[in-house]
């Protein structure tokens, strides 16, 4: 069923269009937006502030209705209504969005807990196993949010998102208020991720040299839409050592230049 | 570190000393009748003779204003609850509640006695009346200004309505009832006190409200102060307790919403 839908993308999104109004007047965020995602695949929106990447994730999240146009994931019409999410797609925000009162380990089990399924050994299992594989040690589990550094936090968030083994990951500038050594980091961890659990991603982020790290491909927005798709391949495999090659710093004034000429157009 | 703990306990201490100097001072000088002005040493003289009744008081206060106060919390509570849940509800309750808050308690008393009788009862009842509001107001704004994301995480995950409102909407919201305690408290003791003006000693009891009614009619200011002065210092118990039960509550569900002491 995956590799039908796959030629056609997993995620198409068709003529999205959207707009809102402050004081008055309407501002279109989204116009005539197109955009297919392969299974398995990594892509990046990657884009000036204000160009509507967080709305089209919200969007394909299912959590805001588009005025115009429709998103299919899998070939099956999506909208806001759909009950089959949680099986399909887990969100990961900006600010790692734990409940304050909860365990780091409550909070990952939230997800469970709310399909009415946590307190079984095979869910707690899951969740432990997430908890170890994001790199959370033991003694950590029983805190509280509030004595977690902020990578922690995000790694918490990104554990909480996989354990109900999603299809899709959506990320909203995930890593955006974390150090450079720690984003490095946990790039690496959402690579792997991704690979071991066959996860599409789709990843908004602001940072270029991010993009190219984790990217299959990077989709430049521009004035609410796509304005260029640059697939990104290295012979190398994606680890650290690849930020210094030459086909790295390809891409990035690449795409650098794409941003930049796309951003004087506005 | 030693000096500055002493500083705190000893100005506190020298502007009462400073303030009973002049007090007696100017009772003294202008010579004033002790139904007027009693001294200091006469006010204390007077808690020291009243001492049982004045305890037995305000334990009986303490009671009324601490169940008024927790009436409101649940009653109140369960109001926000119903307020969160529905626009429609809370824009056309609101005014009602809102009327608690303006209506004069001292006007609505009489009426609550006459309703309810002179009893311990219709103090609670006042008491819960005047401190309601704040709980009402501070909850309901607690449980729907939730933080966009963690709602998104509900809906991402198609929680229900009850789930979103006992897993995310309630524990949001404890900060703020705290706050509404907070603030509360004081309203309560108020409340009590004025409650028990109006039961008066047609009452079976005696609370502090109706020692000071009571002590008004003797002419006894001295212990009509002294009366006041324990008013103040039951306010003060019930906002340590309060304090003290928040923090406790808090401790468990957010960050740093440490009380200062």
């Amino acid at each position: 069923m995956i590799a039908s839908a796959n030629e056609l993308g997993l995620i198409q999104c068709n003529g999205i269009g959207i707009s809102f109004s402050t004081r008055g007047q309407k501002r279109d965020v989204l116009k005539q937006l197109n955009l297919n995602v392969s299974a398995n695949k990594i892509v990046s929106l990657l884009g000036p502030s204000g160009c509507g990447k967080s709305t089209l994730l919200r969007i394909i999240a299912g959590l805001v209705s588009p005025d115009s146009g429709s998103v299919t994931i899998d070939g099956a019409e999506w909208s806001t209504t759909t009950t089959s999410k949680p099986e399909w797609m887990s969100f990961v925000f900006q600010e790692a969005a734990l409940l304050p009162w909860r365990t780091v380990r409550e909070n990952v089990a939230l997800p469970l807990e709310l399909r009415g399924g946590a307190s079984n050994d095979q869910s707690q299992d899951q969740v432990s196993r997430w908890l170890e594989h994001v790199g959370l040690g033991k003694s950590d589990w029983n805190k509280k949010p509030n004595q977690l550094s902020g990578g922690m936090k995000m790694r918490a968030s990104i554990a909480r998102a996989m354990v109900t083994k999603p299809k899709i990951l959506l990320m909203d500038e995930p890593f955006a208020a974390l150090d450079d050594v720690l984003r490095s980091r946990l790039n690496d961890l959402l690579l792997k991720i991704a690979s071991e659990e066959s996860c599409t991603v789709v990843f908004v982020t602001h940072n270029i040299a991010e993009a190219v790290y984790l990217s299959d491909t990077i989709a430049i927005m521009s004035r609410g839409q796509i304005a260029e798709q640059i697939p990104i391949q290295f012979h190398e495999s994606r680890t650290n050592k690849l930020r210094g090659t030459p086909a790295f710093a390809n891409y990035f004034g690449q795409v650098s230049d794409i941003l930049f000429r796309t951003a004087l157009d506005t | 570190m030693m000096t500055s703990r002493l500083v705190r306990w000893i100005a506190p201490l020298l502007v009462f000393l400073v303030f009973a100097g002049v007090w007696d001072f100017s009772v003294r000088w202008f010579d004033l009748h002790k139904v007027i002005l009693p001294k200091p040493l006469d006010v204390i003289q007077a808690m020291f003779q009243e001492r049982w009744i004045l305890l037995r008081g305000s334990w009986i206060t303490f009671q009324a204003a601490f169940l008024g106060l927790l009436a409101s919390a649940v009653i109140g509570s369960m109001i926000a609850i119903v307020f969160s849940q529905s626009r429609i509800v809370r824009v056309s309750f609101y005014p009602y509640v809102l009327f608690l808050q303006t209506v004069p308690i001292v006007a609505i008393a009489p009426l609550l006695i006459l309703w309810f009788g002179n009893e311990f009862k219709t103090v609670v009842l006042v008491s819960c009346i005047i401190s309601i509001f704040p709980i009402v107001s501070n909850v309901t704004s607690g449980l729907i200004s939730l933080n966009e994301n963690l709602r998104d995480l509900f809906r991402m995950q198609s929680a229900s309505r009850l789930q979103v409102l006992f897993k995310l909407c309630i524990p949001s919201a404890m900060p703020q009832l705290v706050l509404g305690l907070r603030i509360s408290c004081g309203l309560a003791v108020i409340g009590a006190i004025v409650g028990e003006f109006f039961v008066g000693d047609r009452g079976a009891y005696e609370g502090l409200g109706t020692i000071i009614t009571a002590r008004q009619g003797n002419l006894n200011t001295a212990a009509m102060i002294g009366a006041v002065i324990a008013c103040a210092l039951l306010g003060l118990v019930l906002l340590v307790l309060v304090n003290l039960i928040g923090t406790l509550v808090l401790k468990r569900w957010t960050k740093d919403v440490g009380f200062e002491s």
